[in-house]
């Protein structure tokens, strides 16, 4: 199963560049291939003992964030927002 | 014999005993650091004065009579990948160069609450995917054994601390084999607990289903005193079960009657002979210490490597998506829309292995692939663990070694991942099941490099491992300490 | 006669008002200042982890319960991944495989029958941020995290609309039944419910066309608008003998029309897995039934039964019925089998609704009750009062409640029905308009009129206007 390096690098907001475009086409076939050993795999119901999520008490606790604490880390922050380029909906 | 040579509960020991104070202990470990970290890289950021005010609030306590846990007073190294509120976390990776932590990971809350002592934030493959250190955004971490080697990943950074006498213990995270791995390259006591048992609330995610914050250390009973302060349960996480252990009270060095299985046809894809030698001889020791041997086979192999890179890829294409250059992190410079942002910060911020897991991931979720890959994958991963449950009906450890080489080159495999992937086979079958398991030194090969035995018992039996690991350490004569 | 038929399916999302986030413990809560409402884990900061509020599922299976839905005892989260400014994590944390609750239907009155809406699944997720434009000219989006991780319900309904008349009364039905349960605050202007629409045509007697989708849109009027403008836009292309393709739209209902977001070969693709995070999410059968136990009967049942059973007309049933006070004490009066449900209904529509709307409170902000209401109405059939006295009665039951009787008395309200006085009365306003009188004879016809008010005015508006009439016909000859 070859890999459409270009539609899965579009879908995960990676560029590959031109020149790297064929090792890493190489790379991810490889991988792919040392996978392909799954598709044999029999999906007969195995049952694990299976672990029920702990649900939360609907009770407010006090966040460790502040606005400022937020903005600490922004690359861009202005009017106590984050910002990006003008983005079209 | 220096400060920084000794076992962490000889250091508690001392500390209790007032032969020495945790300043001067944290000085001296500071100052080993200064002398031997340009040549290993093991530390990313260092908190030197921090630590010594912590040392300075301890001895106050231990002055005015407190009573404190074992490991007050004590050195830590962190993984780069554990959140420390106020410090650095880089994760590796150039995406999170200048990123502060704005939290304590439950671990990190457990530590302060015990005195245990932060020096810093430890070097470790970028976003812990790697099996080398060499990924790391800066610069790849060196093996104290031979300086010219890799420390293995992606917790080389702890591994190579521990080893060189540079923290007395460490925290690091195993997905596939990346606490055990660097310390069987480096002669250290890696261990990964049962999934669940340790919070990963503050853990930068890689591989969900599979990640445990574990420990390394210089001896078992440095790694059961510190399992000890970091397992409990934690509301903040999920996937955290209700377990408290205290391993170290009941650490026990007698294996007379353990049933350990030895699962030979495993390794048949080992070249190395000096790694089947050494793991022989481990198995012979067990034997004198009355322990029976029993052959097993766990099969599937290749299965369990592919289960494992399509499940944590897929997982880790998912968990890296947060980093989008938007809130925090590298956002790439003139970028003209939104779409710019994302990709520019995340091919420029991001190094080759993470790009090539982020791609496999979303190819094996990927429409007309999820079937055929992801979701075989979660079957073949519930085969294995099945497998798994019921060969530990017969036998109480599993063992094996933890890495079919020793360390290798730095520069070497860069370029091959596969191979690259090919070396976790042993490790990955503890993280695909979720049980505990752990790598104590075992011998060294003819150029001196250190060798791993790997143990491995069923779910929440880390007594029983533990106690199988620490009467292996006890018969065993030990391996030279590495010449820095 | 159309030969198009239009057919349109509903996603409707409708934030729920628990008291925090659906996996953190932030205030569930509109109108803080940006990025204050905020923590480690609705921010998707590293090595944060999400943990399920029990409240989310409580109020997910009670909508599932009232819209007859099989509840799943266990059921999953997963991930939905796409990159997008208002999304911290890069993936939303939703259901796709196994949903809380699937296989329902609504049953709601609309165009004089009963209509069933099947509805194919309700899932919980999470809400994304806000993205704020400048304005057109701004260079920059600002982004506000508060409303990431409120949580969310999404009702799918199955395809089985076939108007824009009858999703507005879908929508309404919806609505009505969240504030019934308490589980949403129903604010549109906040955002509380929002709705992706569907639409495809197709020719009589032939199979279901390509559907498009509309997203986002805000209010119940506009998916109206939206859906009558683009079935106009596929039924034009069909005529036309062009086909359609399966495109996703923007609805801009300031200028009424779709701007194309996204064709087929450009959509996103989800990658949809199971949630590693969070193990799988149970409810017990005990649970569940506890939690039917708390479901009253619900307004488009009640509206249903006050068309068919009481005779309300459509508009009537739907204000009474969707106001939960309001059809409470209509329900009340009605169990007190003393006066018909249209009496009723007409004081609730007339007075109670003008008082209401001017006050801008609910019923339960009044002092009125139903045996109130009853004495009130006793007291006008036995003319005790007339019908406008009978009025101002009512606003003082509103305001402060009390005894009828005695507000009758305070305000001294009651008629005069005694025929003497009366006849007394009439004599004198037939002596004093002597010209009117003759007018009377002639056939002028507001001349009766004109006496009669004479009379209501000689007894300061107390007389019994019915009686004065009989007894001035009588007299007049």
């Amino acid at each position: 199963m070859t890999v459409d390096v270009d539609r899965i690098a579009q879908l995960s907001k990676l560029e590959i560049l031109p020149e790297q475009k064929s090792r890493f086409e190489k790379q991810m076939n490889e991988i792919v291939e040392m996978a392909d050993i799954l598709l044999a795999v029999d999906e007969q119901d195995a049952d694990i003992e299976q672990h029920f999520a702990d649900l939360r008490q609907d009770i407010v606790t006090q966040s460790c964030m502040t606005q400022q604490s937020v903005a600490n880390n922004a690359p861009s922050f202005k009017n106590g927002c984050f910002c990006v380029p003008k983005t079209v909906e | 014999m220096e400060l920084f040579e000794y076992k962490a509960f000889e250091l508690a020991q001392m500390l209790t005993d007032k032969q020495i104070s945790s300043s001067e202990l944290v000085s001296a470990f500071i100052n080993r650091i200064n002398t031997v970290d340009k040549k290993l890289n093991a530390f990313i950021t260092k908190c030197f004065d921090d630590a010594l005010e912590q040392a300075r609030i301890i001895d106050q306590k231990r002055v005015s009579g407190a009573n404190l846990p074992l490991i007050a007073g004590i050195p830590i190294g962190i993984k780069d990948n554990i959140s420390v509120k106020g410090l650095k976390m880089t994760c590796g990776s150039k995406m999170l160069e200048n990123y502060v932590a704005p939290y304590d990971a439950a671990v990190i809350e457990k530590l302060r609450q015990s005195g245990g002592i932060m020096l810093g934030k430890l070097n470790m493959d970028e976003f812990a995917m790697g099996s080398s250190n060499q990924t790391s955004y800066f610069g790849a971490c060196r093996d104290p054994y031979d300086t010219s080697k890799v420390s293995g990943g992606s917790s080389g950074g702890c591994a190579a601390a521990v080893s060189a006498g540079e923290a007395a213990c460490a925290l690091g995270s195993d997905t596939g084999g990346s606490i055990r791995q660097p310390s069987a390259f480096c002669g250290t006591v890696g261990f990964k607990p049962t999934y669940g048992t340790v919070s990963r609330y503050g853990l930068t995610a890689f591989a969900s289903s599979f990640d445990q914050i574990g420990t390394v250390c210089k001896c078992v009973k440095d790694t059961a005193m510190l399992f000890d302060v970091i397992s409990d349960k934690d509301h903040r996480d999920s996937t955290s079960v209700d377990k408290k252990y205290n391993c170290y009270n009941s650490l026990c060095s007698d294996a007379y009657g353990l049933k350990i299985g030895v699962p030979r046809e495993l390794f048949e894809s080992v070249s190395h002979p000096d790694i089947i030698d050494s793991f022989n001889r481990s198995v012979n020791l067990f034997k004198d210490t009355g322990a029976q041997i029993i052959d097993i086979s766990i099969e599937n192999t290749k299965l369990a490597l592919a289960a494992y890179y399509v499940i944590s890829s897929a997982e880790a294409s998912s968990n890296l998506g947060r980093f989008d250059g938007v809130r925090f992190g590298y956002r790439a410079k003139d970028c003209k829309d939104i779409n710019d942002i994302f990709i520019r910060s995340r091919t420029q911020g991001f190094g080759d292995e993470c790009k090539r897991r982020i791609m496999l991931g979303t190819f094996v979720l990927s429409a007309g692939f999820y079937d055929d890959y992801y979701k075989k994958a979660l079957a073949a991963a519930k085969m294995i663990t099945k497998r798994l449950d019921s060969l530990f009906e017969q036998v109480d450890i599993i063992a094996l070694p933890t890495s079919p080489e020793t360390a290798f080159a730095v520069g070497d495999k860069l370029d091959d991942p596969v191979k690259m992937y090919q070396s976790d086979v042993f490790t990955v079958f503890a993280n695909i099941a979720g049980i505990p398991a752990i790598s104590v030194p075992c011998g060294v090969d003819k150029n001196g490099l250190p060798i791993g035995l790997q143990l491995m018992s069923k779910r929440f039996d880390e007594q029983v491992l533990l106690n199988a690991a620490y009467a292996f350490e006890s018969a065993f004569e030990g391996i030279p300490k590495p010449r820095l | 006669m159309s030969q198009y038929h239009t057919v349109i399916g509903l996603e409707t999302h409708a934030e729920l008002n628990t008291k925090t986030k659906i996996f953190c413990g932030c205030k569930n809560e509109f109108g803080s200042k940006s990025n204050t409402n905020v923590c480690p884990v609705c921010l998707g900061l590293p090595g944060a982890l999400p943990v399920l509020n029990r409240s989310v599922v409580e109020y997910a299976v009670r909508m599932g319960l009232a819209l007859n839905c099989t509840i799943n005892g266990v059921s999953h989260m997963d991930r939905k991944n796409y990159f997008y400014p208002d999304l911290p994590k890069a993936y939303q944390i939703s259901q796709s495989f196994v949903p809380i609750c699937e296989n329902g239907f609504v049953e709601f009155w609309y165009d004089g029958q009963v209509r069933r809406v099947r509805i194919e699944r309700i899932h919980i997720e999470e809400d994304a941020g806000k993205l704020v434009h400048a304005g057109d000219r701004a260079e920059e989006t600002y982004i506000d995290l508060n409303r990431c991780g409120v949580p969310l319900i999404e009702i799918v309904s199955k395809p089985d609309l076939r108007s824009s008349g009858e999703a507005y009364a879908y929508l309404k039905t919806l609505k009505a039944i969240l504030a019934y349960l308490g589980i949403c605050d129903c604010q549109m202007q906040e955002g509380s419910i929002r709705c992706d629409v569907n639409v495809s045509v197709n020719k009589e007697g032939e199979a279901l066309g390509t559907r498009c989708e509309m997203k986002n849109v805000n209010s119940f009027s506009a998916v109206s608008r939206a859906i009558d403008y683009e079935s106009d836009r596929q039924t034009e292309l069909l005529k036309s003998g062009e086909s359609i393709h399966q495109q996703t739209f923007r609805w801009d209902d300031i200028k009424g029309k779709n701007y194309l977001m996204r064709s087929k070969e450009n959509a996103d693709d989800y990658r949809y897995f199971p949630e590693p995070d969070i193990p799988s999410v149970f409810i017990s059968e005990s649970d569940i039934n506890k939690l039917a136990e708390t479901i009253p009967e619900l307004p488009n049942a009640k509206m249903i039964r006050y068309v068919t059973e009481y005779g309300l007309d459509t508009k009537e049933a739907e204000y009474i019925a969707f106001d939960q006070s309001l059809s409470q004490f209509f329900d009340e009066c009605i169990n007190t089998h003393k006066y018909p449900a249209k009496s009723y209904c007409s004081w609730i529509m007339g007075e109670l609704a003008k008082h209401l709307n001017a006050s801008q409170k609910g019923l339960s902000q009044t002092r009125l009750t139903s045996a109130m209401l009853n004495d009130l109405l006793d007291a006008v059939n036995s003319n005790v009062i007339s019908n406008s006295a009978a009025k101002s009665v009512f606003e003082v039951l509103l305001e402060k409640g009390g005894e009828v009787d005695s507000i009758i008395a305070e305000l001294g309200l009651a008629q005069i029905s005694d025929t003497k006085t009366l006849e007394s009365i009439a004599k004198q306003v037939i002596d004093n308009n002597e010209k009117t009188v003759q007018d009377y004879h002639s056939g002028r016809s507001n001349a009766l009129g004109f006496l009669i008010g004479q009379c209501m005015k000689h007894s300061n508006n107390k007389a019994n206007p019915v009686k004065v009439k009989e007894i001035l016909l009588t007299l007049l000859g």
